[in-house]
């Protein structure tokens, strides 16, 4: 067993008291202002180059009931990460918030902020407009929204963003997104420095704390590991891949089972860094850009031939030995982007286990029974 | 499971489905417009056929892409889901479709409608089209991603047209002008016709007279009384309209359902023997319950306003330009109310509550498809809105487009029944007050 790491200490203890993390009630202490997003199509720069703290809504470390969200947000049609995130702001928890930005990816995020700005009594910024494909054209249009957007923040708070202030909120934001690269090209080692479960924990308080602080957490963790060196035993290496994932967890379970998770495809995970602002004459052009996540895409993104390109080249960069896919109930466009790319995957020799979960779900019984089955036979595969 | 391109595409079922829809003009037409609904359903079936056969090109499209491209371009075309679903509905194999839909990955969380067409190409028995179009309607994650998955099984190209959030504002416009036009240059490419832009012209002009006649159609339901217009055939008029869209025979179509109501109107008859209960359908009415419909009819039920299929704005109708096709497509996309469905909430939220307003309706009933991520989502917040807005009562039942089964139809009579008791008890507490 690998001792614990202690800025990892640090890092969980942000996640502990969510969604009112330690860090936000410090920020709010000095009367600074919150502002929550949903969906990596918002660009946070953009918060942060106003003076606020941008914080991701999310579900927290298990699963809740949804009785209030379902009484508002119907469950045959909408995913229990949007109904999660419902429930959590209809209870009141989210009331910290100043006001909440978000985009137009899918019906579920959509259907989430219509609701909810009738139900509870958060403000809700107009969405983001996020077409379903990247080009010049998507390019063009979403660079307008953008624009929109800072102009809705401005007249919303009364400040002004200027375009130095971006370019500094920009480099910050790439700051973090280099570390967390960093972070996880370590994981490409046979002995990965972190288990995949105290990497959600790395990537959940990334969006529940101030940007600065974060990022000087993440410079400590780089050194920890460095001076430590400290490593996981080498197991089968496998991605666990879905829309969106935001418990350590059910992470720890499978990791549980006798293999390592070295890397995820989520939104809140690999989507979340994998892309940089490049630096262009424009920084507002450079992140529309870069909020359509071109290289990253979504399961929502139209054709999906680049997200097929781009799990195929995270499975050989980290020698995946298998995958599991889970899909979350209602996640229109993940299940139906699956297909897409799983044959393809599994032409190239990567096992893929389709297991079905709701957000924030449980170990359940079932699940152990077919994510052992899985181990087992990835462990046949490695050791042939 | 794995996503594998089919090899043995065969029609039989295809061209089974074109004779049921003869045998339910037969049965179930009672109306000019009706039997000319299903003629016209069977002439395009033909024509797609016919293609396939003669080696012309056929693309097949999710609902409301501008199917007047095809007209113009000469290319045969259907919509995938209307079909599929319209087939699978009559002659009973939704469970192996399903089956074959779910052995490549697709859950039974995706609706059914957007089910079938995958199940009917995972089975190899729709036509193989030269290429697929989609849209994304801004908000149908199932529309806007299930071509993909019929383009593998069949190995053709697929282009999806994105539409925006805000699509009536003027970026919203431009940005679908440019859409419509990569859809062309990609139809271009890959059927190897060329648009015919004065051909264009003449199909935006015809499918902005459709809608023309469409607005009488409305200003006649709100004005008449009894409801000149049989329950249920909202759902006819849209389709009708959607696959002869820029099609003279779109617009006779359109004509002969104003000039029956007319005819009714000057009857001073309507369809249902006495009129108790007129009702708004806030989404769609499940296709294929007849015998529901009749049976409401007896109890004096109809719905008269069905603002998903009527609701025109007309001043919007009114800005169709044939003479700038490609702006006119995208006018056209934005200003058919079926679409108005698609966008934010408010949208169709308002749509629904002016027309129950405008109609007089006593109650509303909201039959979503199960699973829908539109319409179904949102149900409460429907609901609340029409209370609070309308005063009205509505019935929210979710029950699969693709489900007609008689267990499924008592079951809604029953929850009608109870219904009806309310807006009995609501009229006579009016009447007191
Ligand atoms: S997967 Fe994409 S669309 Fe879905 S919640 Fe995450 S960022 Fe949003
Ligand atoms: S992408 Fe899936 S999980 Fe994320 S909000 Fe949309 S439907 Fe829900
Ligand atoms: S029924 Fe709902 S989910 Fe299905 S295609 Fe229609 S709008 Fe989309």
């Amino acid at each position: 067993m690998a001792e614990m790491l202690k800025t990892m200490e640090e890092i969980a203890k942000v996640n502990v008291s969510f969604p009112f993390t330690e860090p936000a009630r410090k920020w709010k202490e000095q009367g600074k202002k919150i502002v929550g997003w949903i969906c990596i199509n918002v660009p946070e720069e953009v918060i942060h180059a106003a003076g606020m703290m941008p914080f991701r809504l999310t579900g927290g470390n298990e699963e809740i009931s949804l009785d209030l969200a379902n009484e508002y947000l119907f469950g045959g049609g909408t995913c229990s990460f949007s109904r999660t995130i419902l429930e959590l702001q209809l209870r009141g928890e989210y009331g910290f918030l100043d006001c909440i930005a978000g985009a137009t990816p899918c019906e579920g995020v959509i259907r989430l902020a219509e609701v909810g700005s009738h139900y509870h009594n958060i403000p809700i910024l107009p969405l983001l407009d996020t077409p379903r494909k990247f080009n010049d054209l998507a390019y063009k249009f979403y660079h307008g929204e953008v624009m929109e957007f800072k102009k809705n923040l401005e007249n919303f708070f009364g400040v002004t963003i200027t375009d130095e202030a971006i370019a500094d909120s920009i480099a910050l934001y790439n700051k973090t997104r280099k570390d967390l690269k960093k972070l996880h090209d370590l994981m490409k080692s046979d002995t990965p420095p972190l288990t995949g479960a105290e990497m959600l924990e790395v990537l959940n308080a990334a969006v529940r704390m101030p940007r600065e602080d974060f990022n000087t957490l993440l410079e400590k963790l780089l050194e920890e590991i460095k001076t430590t060196g400290r490593t996981i035993p080498a197991a089968p290496r496998i991605m666990i891949s879905g829309a969106v994932l935001n418990t350590p967890s059910f992470v720890k379970s499978v990791e549980s089972l006798g293999v390592n998770v070295v890397v995820d495809d989520f939104c809140n995970g690999s989507r979340y860094w994998w892309e940089q602002v490049e630096a262009g004459d424009d920084p507002w052009k450079s992140l529309a850009k870069r909020y359509l996540l071109p290289k990253c895409s979504c399961p929502r993104i139209n054709p999906p031939q680049n997200r097929t390109d781009w799990i195929s080249q995270i499975a050989k960069d980290f020698r995946l030995d298998g995958i599991i896919a889970l899909t979350m109930r209602c996640c229109a466009p993940y299940i139906l982007n699956l297909p897409m790319w799983k044959t393809r995957l599994e032409d190239e020799g990567v096992t893929v286990l389709d297991l079905d979960i709701e957000y924030g779900g449980g170990f359940s019984g079932q699940i152990r029974t077919r994510i052992e089955a899985f181990v087992e036979m990835l462990s046949l595969e490695v050791e042939i | 499971m794995k996503l594998r391109k089919i090899e043995n595409i065969d029609t039989t079922m295809f061209e089974q489905g074109i004779p049921i829809m003869a045998q339910l003009r037969d049965h179930h037409s009672t109306t000019r417009a009706e039997t000319m609904f299903y003629d016209l359903t069977i002439k395009l079936c033909n024509e797609v056929m016919s293609a396939v056969k003669g080696g012309k090109p056929f693309v097949t499209n999710v609902m409301s892409f501008p199917t007047e491209i095809y007209w113009a371009m000469d290319i045969a075309g259907i919509e995938y889901d209307f079909i599929a679903g319209m087939f699978s509905l009559y002659m009973g194999n939704k469970d192996e479709i399903f089956t074959a839909a779910k052995s490549i990955g697709i859950r039974p969380e995706i609706c059914s409608a957007q089910r079938a067409p995958i199940g009917w190409f995972a089975k190899g028995w729709y036509p193989k089209p030269t290429a697929i179009v989609n849209t994304s309607l801004c908000q149908c994650d199932n529309c806007a991603q299930n071509a993909n998955i019929m383009g593998a099984l069949y190995d053709v190209p697929v282009f999806c047209i994105t539409r925006p959030y805000l699509f009536w504002t003027q970026k919203g416009l431009d940005f679908m002008t440019e859409e419509i036009k990569d859809a062309i240059e990609f139809l271009e490419k890959t059927t190897g016709h060329k648009m015919n832009y004065d051909k264009l012209s003449e199909a935006t002009r015809l499918t902005k007279r459709q809608m023309e006649i469409s607005v009488e159609i409305h200003n006649l339901i709100k004005t008449a009384r009894p409801c000149p217009v049989k329950s249920g055939t909202g759902f006819l008029i849209h389709f009708l309209r959607m696959m002869y869209a820029g099609r003279q025979e779109g617009v006779d179509y359109c004509q002969a359902f104003l000039d029956e109501m007319k005819e009714c109107v000057a009857r001073g008859k309507g369809y249902t023997p006495e009129e108790k209960y007129r009702l708004v359908s806030c989404y769609t009415f499940p296709p294929g319950m007849h015998s529901l419909l009749d049976w409401m009819e007896q109890q004096g039920a109809t719905l008269v306003a069905e603002p998903m299929y009527h609701y025109y704005n007309e001043a919007e109708v009114a800005k169709i330009d044939p003479s700038k096709p490609l702006e006119a497509l995208a006018r056209i996309f934005y200003t058919e109310p079926y679409h108005g469905f698609y966008g934010p909430y408010e949208v169709f939220s308002d749509m629904i509550i002016n027309d129950a307003i405008q109609c007089g309706v006593d109650g509303a009933v909201n039959f979503f498809n199960t699973n829908c991520r539109m319409c179904g989502a949102v149900s409460r917040l429907i609901k609340d809105q029409l209370r609070d807005k309308a005063g009205i009562s509505i019935l929210t039942v979710d029950v699969d487009v693709m489900e007609n089964s008689a267990a499924v139809e008592e079951e809604l009579k029953k929850k009608l029944e109870q219904f009806f008791l309310v807006l009995d008890t609501a009229k006579s507490k009016k009447k007191v007050a």
